[in-house]
């Protein structure tokens, strides 16, 4: 008789997990799963934005692999999430290590740090693209009021220059900002007498940095780069298009998958195609993260 | 534990109760809609009702009508994209759409709109009064699926008091595009150290690219294919602006947002009818327009779009008695006077209400029609990623990082793999 109630109270405690984890399953059942899958249906047909469909197969892998955009797309994919990555996870590092410093008027610092990261990342976007223009930008008026001399440096369009804009336009993002926050946090549970330890034996700011600040921190580094690689492959988006346009100006630069993707749906209609595109990316992005992971086995140190 | 149960039960029920009210009410929406005695119709468009309620063409309709006219604003860069999802999911929630050029055929050939021949047949409304381009449009539909809101143009504007200071004639409506040339280079005008001050004319924009391109000769669409048909005229255009970059005439593509006409940084602008309305009396300079200049052949794109009615529509009747009256003198000229855009209907756009009064300076009015007259439904029946990717190889031939012939050629690749 015990064992029947201790059965049906356990049963219970079973039920009540399972109900409070419903809403969530629900959720990603109908919001993450689904899609995916209808993603993966997709692809496999001629859908147009209107909804005519029909099966073909693999034909529109068969038509991406065959064109130069598509790998255009992939090299630009690659390159910008592997450089946004390092640098924002680098810059927050270091924005969150002078922030962690000793010093007077320490939070309103980090207020303006990080107001940029809560603008929106389309109005972020469209101020820069005014400050970087040529012959009306801001910067070029500045530069060429203290060199004296009319500086008309086309920031945007020249391929020399669009990728340092792009960049530099990544560490206002709120990506940034959160990985900032998140990594100062993290500094501040690293043992004071580690440092001491360091000072007794005469280390150097670097040589403490590296051997007992990144150690300390790179789970939190882990979890940063993670978020920011998944953040540079599907919100780069939001950054890129008022920035340098569906077509990712000039000649194809900045054209990420996602803009690809955008613009075969919804400027060229063709949603069986951009899913086929979409499928690449997931997978690019699962390449991404195993990379990352098999990486951090060797480099991260968990205390426990 | 007995109050937890309680607050519990009531938070429940409260739910519940939330839930059925709200599809209550939409049920009862729906059979009052599908009834017929709706007197809302919506109707969904790009651009923001005046905010004059005397040139609100929706509000006057309510007041003539007796409809109440919900004006659903989706913004221009989602608008295409909103209405195809619409149109594929059946939605029923928008009465009237104003489609684009590029949309109607499709959305007429999946059912998505109905043909208006039956209602047309009983109305007032001129159809045999179109101008040329719009009537060729519409019968190649196999019926009337849409009636142009209006009818806009591509036009050269230009600084008066720049052509005064360089002695040089306004342009008419029959300038050649060498006239334009040679003019661009006399007003450009150079800084000590050989930077560009001010500029002859500004780039090409993503409509006018195509203006330039048919003019040199290209036919730009082809309607029996649905394709894009570039060659010889685009790198010849391209061709040319590119001489007019390297020579400081143009400016190269960049990404500044500021407009160099209007900033008074370039005396010549090629760009659409509806900036006369943007501009008015806001120039601090004398302004006028002309038409584009002719090279081989007079060019130039009609911009409209089309009131149609969804065929998912519960108010299909109420919605074509809006759509009467937008398309009747008094909604056309209340249109023509709030946008600055001539009507599709001749008879209409003959009277001027499109002569925008705050335009103080413009006196070349005839422009406009003249325009219209020479313009086609070219660049805007194509896929807006196929004609945007071709800008951004035009202007990659500009930046020096590929021939006019190759970014012509890319362009059209692009297009083929896209179209099919």
């Amino acid at each position: 008789m015990p064992s029947i109630k201790l059965n049906r109270k356990n049963l219970k405690n079973n039920l009540t997990a399972y109900a409070f984890c419903l809403p969530w399953l629900i959720g990603f059942i109908c919001f993450t799963l689904f899609p995916i899958a209808f993603m993966f249906a997709t692809s496999l047909t001629n859908r147009k934005l209107n909804g005519k469909s029909s099966f073909v197969g693999l034909s529109n892998y068969s038509a991406m692999f065959k064109s130069e955009n598509f790998w255009n797309s992939c090299k630009v994919t690659i390159f910008f999430t592997i450089v946004m990555m390092a640098v924002t996870t680098v810059w927050a590092v270091i924005m969150a290590m002078l922030l962690n410093r000793k010093q007077k008027f320490n939070g309103i610092f980090q207020f303006f740090y990080f107001i940029p990261s809560v603008v929106p990342t389309i109005s972020l976007a469209y101020a820069f693209r005014t400050i970087f223009g040529k012959d009306a930008g801001l910067l070029n008026y500045i530069i060429s009021a203290f060199s004296g001399k009319n500086s008309s440096i086309n920031w945007m369009y020249d391929p020399h220059t669009v990728y340092l804009v792009v960049f530099f336009v990544t560490l206002f993002t709120y990506n940034t900002g959160q990985m900032m926050l998140v990594f100062r946090s993290s500094l501040n549970d690293v043992p004071r007498e580690l440092y001491e330890a360091c000072d007794m034996d005469g280390a150097g700011a670097f040589r403490k940095f590296a051997t007992v600040t990144l150690p300390m921190i790179s789970p939190i580094v882990l979890f940063n780069a993670v978020t920011g690689c998944i953040s540079a492959l599907n919100g780069s988006f939001a950054l890129l298009y008022p920035l340098t346009g569906e077509n990712g100006d000039p000649n194809g630069m900045t054209q990420v998958l996602s803009l690809l993707i955008y613009k075969e749906a919804f400027s060229n209609m063709k949603v069986g195609y951009a899913s086929a595109l979409s499928v690449v990316l997931f997978f690019i992005a699962c390449l991404f993260g195993i990379i990352i992971f098999a990486f951090s086995k060797k480099t991260v140190y968990y205390e426990n | 534990m007995k109050s937890k149960k309680i607050f519990a039960l009531i938070l429940f029920t409260s739910l519940t109760g939330g839930m059925l009210s709200g599809c209550g009410k939409a049920n009862g929406e729906k059979s009052n809609a599908s009834s017929g005695t709706s007197q809302k119709v919506t109707i969904a468009v790009w651009n923001e009702p005046n905010s004059n309620e005397e040139l609100n063409m929706y509000a006057q309709c309510e007041k003539k009508t007796g409809i109440d006219v919900e004006v659903t604003v989706i913004p221009e860069s989602d608008y295409s994209s909103k209405l195809n999802q619409m149109v594929s999911t059946g939605d029923d929630s928008t009465d009237i759409y104003v489609v684009w050029e590029n949309d109607i055929a499709n959305f007429a050939h999946e059912k998505g709109i109905i043909a208006l021949d039956d209602y047309l047949s009983k109305s007032s409304i001129k159809t045999n009064d179109f101008i040329y381009a719009v009537e060729k449009l519409s019968s190649g539909l196999g019926g009337t699926y849409g009636l142009p809101w209006c009818a806009a143009t591509e036009l050269l504007y230009y600084n008066q008091d720049m052509f005064d200071a360089a002695g040089i004639e306004y342009p008419d409506n029959n300038w050649s595009y060498s006239d334009f040339k040679a003019a661009a280079q006399k007003l450009t005008k150079k800084a000590s150290d050989g930077s560009t001050e001010i500029y002859g004319c500004t780039l090409p924009n993503t409509q006018t690219w195509w203006a330039g391109i048919g003019g040199a000769g290209d036919q730009v669409y082809d309607p029996s294919t649905g394709k894009l048909v570039i060659g010889d005229g685009a790198v010849s255009f391209v061709s040319d602006c590119l001489d007019m970059v390297k020579s400081g005439i143009m400016p190269a593509p960049s990404s500044d947002t500021s407009d160099l006409f209007a900033a008074g940084k370039a005396a010549m602008s090629w760009q659409g009818s509806w900036n006369i309305g943007t501009y008015g009396s806001k120039l601090p300079f004398n302004w006028d327009i002309a038409s584009i200049p002719t090279n081989k052949i007079k060019y130039n794109t009609i911009h409209t779009g089309f009131y149609t009615i969804n065929a998912k529509s519960k108010n299909k009747d109420n919605a074509f008695k809006v759509i009467e009256y937008l398309m009747s003198e008094e909604g056309q000229t209340i249109n023509s006077k709030a946008s600055g855009n001539p009507s599709a209907i001749k008879s209409i756009a003959d009277k001027g209400a499109w002569k925008v009064e705050s335009a103080t300076t413009v006196e070349n009015w005839s422009a406009i029609t003249d325009s219209l007259a020479a313009g086609v439904f070219g660049y805007t029946c194509l896929p807006s990623g196929v004609t945007n990717n071709a800008v951004s190889e035009f202007n990659s031939a500009l930046l020096g990082q590929k021939t006019p012939q190759q970014a012509v050629e890319n362009a059209l690749n692009y297009a083929n793999e896209t179209i099919g």
